[in-house]
């Protein structure tokens, strides 16, 4: 199912650069350290404290928000950061991959919120939820409410209080 | 890391949701705060209507922020007040990180509460608020609808000046008066003052307000009736002043130790009044200079600087024209340590035509010239300046050409670029040294010489490893094939050329 980095098992031998996560499903993915390392704040202070040859757990990061994570930072590893002659190259290259990111199924998203949140990459959190905040922009209550599938727990009378509230901007 | 240990093993996280999954709810607070902070007031406000989860934690939200325009057509003063101070209201003691708070009212009939605004922005600061942003003001003809109407004039609480966790402070006053600080802001980092009036005194004091920790300072949009702006300050570190409308302004005085960057905008001064400019940033590293030249201009010297954009207006036919030479070149004296920098085709002009103006810039790595319109008699300006700089790599040319008409050169122009012409009869064959090894160029618009100009410059510059033509549309015909031929005829050695097509925003007249 993960596309990127998943190995069969935790068995294979320790590469050299290389770190072992493993997923809240299970799964188990051998990735650069470095590029990792340099994105995440969470894997960074996990090797720091050496986890050996273990795998690092990340219990609520599913497998497959955890492979399109892993994607995020070495794309971004591999192209960001540096100040290089084609720095504005890689800036388009940067800016279309998180446009293609920010494309997944609403399901995936919200993973990938709790993921990046959980990992503590910034710039994958900003993307997701600039992302979410965009679908949000301009709809209406009921828009919003359909689109994100949040239901309506009010009486009617609270309803109507809570509309007169922000009456200036339900037009 | 005890947290990740005690919960190894577990496994069989949920993957898969129920058809119907409310993932927004499901998310933690902080997540959906810093949601909030991707979206306007409307939004937010409409987010909170959802359900009884939504509205828990759009009252919890750290990060305020409320915009209203009122206007004759469209009145919600009264709507849009009783909403922010029904939130602020509801609210627990939880941390209110920042407040943002647009009330811009023009209509007459109603008015924006300053009272009002005092209570909130006192609610925020006992709740340890660390960024205001205020931008509140009563239409000027508006003010005088009310019977007694100074007392419409926002002026800014006293509690701001009892905040200790205050760290940025952003004013819009819409052009009403600024009030002098009335107590001092020891935590404050970052200031910014813009669209109000003010004196200089008030401005001085609000400066040394902040003194032992204010790092950013922004000042633009101001008016005033004063002769002196003084900024003088241990910790700035930057400094942007912009859009002055300051007739009387005559000294400009800026004495800032740790001071990084620095933008002085003076575009709209009529600078010729300016007597003096006198910087000493010992520490600077960034420089925006767009404003002309004060008659006594003293600068320290900028050993550290990396970046400098100097956009002087320059009025090369003037009879000030012979002095501004002089003034020219302490400018560059004193950033002539700087390795990548920005200049204006007057400034190019000017080096050219005053040639006792010694420019040694040998850290200079990156130059960018900006002209309108790039004409034949630019190369020789170009060439004499380029032959200089013996460290140069790149060279960036931004031909952005808005006006249809041909530029005017002055006769002594021309005839100086005729005469520099003539010197190298012989071509321009090895002119400049061998670092050069790079030229972009932008041309926004038609009738640029560009053909010319990259068939000297391949001749000049030995070293040219690559060029990139960045170009309009309606340039293409004009100008690619005759480029391909003079740069075949020209080139010595295998040299790379990137021609880009690019839609450049803003109005293009057809007929260019």
């Amino acid at each position: 199912m993960a596309t990127t980095g998943a190995s069969d098992g935790a068995s294979a031998a320790k590469k050299e650069g290389l770190v072992t996560l493993m997923s809240g499903d299970g799964e188990i993915f051998e990735v650069e350290a470095a590029a990792v390392a340099a994105l995440s704040v969470t894997i960074r202070h996990a090797i720091e404290e050496g986890f050996g040859d273990r795998p690092i757990p990340l219990p609520i990061v599913g497998a497959r928000a955890l492979a399109l994570a892993v994607e995020y930072c070495r794309k971004h590893h591999s192209l960001g950061g540096g100040a290089g002659e084609d720095s504005a190259a890689y800036d388009d290259e940067l800016r279309a991959f998180d446009h293609n990111l920010a494309k997944v199924d609403r399901d995936t998203l919200f993973d990938l919120i709790e993921a990046a949140n959980y990992l503590e990459i910034e710039g994958l959190l900003n993307l997701m939820c600039r992302t979410v905040a965009e679908m949000m922009k301009g709809k209406s209550v009921e828009e919003l409410r359909r689109t994100f599938d949040v239901s309506n727990d009010y009486t009617p009378e609270e309803e109507e209080e809570v509309r007169r509230e922000v009456s200036w901007a339900l037009d | 890391m005890a947290q990740l240990l005690k919960l190894e093993g577990q496994k069989a996280q949920r993957t898969y949701y129920a058809e119907n999954y409310d993932h927004f709810s499901n998310l933690s607070e902080p997540i959906v705060h810093h949601i909030f902070g991707f979206l306007g007031t409307k939004d937010i406000a409409r987010i909170g209507t959802l359900s009884k989860r939504c509205r828990e934690m759009f009252i919890s939200s750290p990060y305020l922020k409320f915009a209203s325009i009122c206007s004759y057509d469209n009145p919600l003063c009264k709507q849009f007040s009783d909403y922010v101070d029904r939130v602020l209201s509801l609210r627990n003691s939880s941390e209110i990180r920042s407040l943002s708070l647009r009330w811009v009212c023009d209509n007459n009939e109603c008015d924006v509460d300053v009272h009002l605004v005092d209570k909130w922005i006192d609610i925020a600061v006992r709740r340890g608020v660390q960024e205001i942003e205020i931008e509140v003001g009563v239409r000027e003809d508006a003010m005088f609808n009310f019977p007694n109407f100074r007392d419409a004039v926002f002026k800014l609480p006293k509690c701001i000046f009892i905040s200790r966790s205050l760290r940025v402070l952003k004013l819009d006053m819409r052009y009403n008066r600024l009030q002098e600080p009335t107590g001092a802001l020891p935590s404050l980092e970052d200031l910014s003052l813009c669209s109000l009036q003010v004196s200089e005194s008030c401005l001085e004091k609000w400066v040394s307000s902040a003194r032992p920790s204010l790092k950013r300072l922004t000042i633009s949009n101001v008016q005033g009736v004063f002769e002196n702006l003084n900024i003088v300050s241990k910790s700035l570190e930057e400094l942007d002043i912009s859009v002055l409308s300051c007739k009387l302004l005559k000294n400009v005085d800026i004495s800032t130790e740790r001071l990084g960057k620095l933008c002085l905008d003076l575009k709209t001064l009529f600078t010729r009044h300016l007597h003096s400019m006198k910087i000493a940033a010992p520490n600077l590293q960034e420089l925006t200079w767009i404003a002309g030249m004060a008659s006594n201009v003293e600068l320290s010297e900028f050993k550290l600087l990396k970046n400098a954009t100097l956009s002087v207006g320059i009025c090369n036919d003037y009879v000030e024209g012979f002095t501004i030479g002089n003034r020219l070149a302490k400018l560059f004296q004193s950033v002539r340590f700087v390795s990548a920098l920005q200049i204006n085709s007057e400034v190019l002009e000017t080096l050219f035509l005053r040639h006792r103006i010694s420019v040694a810039l040998d850290s200079l790595r990156h130059l960018t010239i900006t002209v309108e319109c790039l004409t034949r008699y630019h190369f020789s300006a170009f060439a004499s300046l380029l032959a200089g700089l013996r460290n140069l790599q790149t060279l960036s040319l931004k031909c952005h050409r808005e006006n249809r008409y041909p530029p005017d050169h002055s006769l002594w122009y021309r005839w100086k670029a005729v005469k520099f012409n003539e010197q190298h009869s012989n071509g321009f064959r090895n002119l400049l040294g061998d670092q050069l090894s790079m030229i972009e160029m932008e041309l926004k618009g038609k009738g640029h010489e560009v053909v010319f100009f990259v068939g000297n410059m391949i001749k000049a510059a030995k070293g040219l490893r690559k060029i990139t033509i960045v170009y309009s549309r309606e340039y293409y015909s004009e100008m690619l094939s005759k480029m391909r031929n003079e740069i075949s005829a020209t080139a010595l050695l295998p040299l790379e050329v990137n021609l880009v097509e690019k839609e450049f925003g803003g109005y293009e007249d057809p007929e260019l």
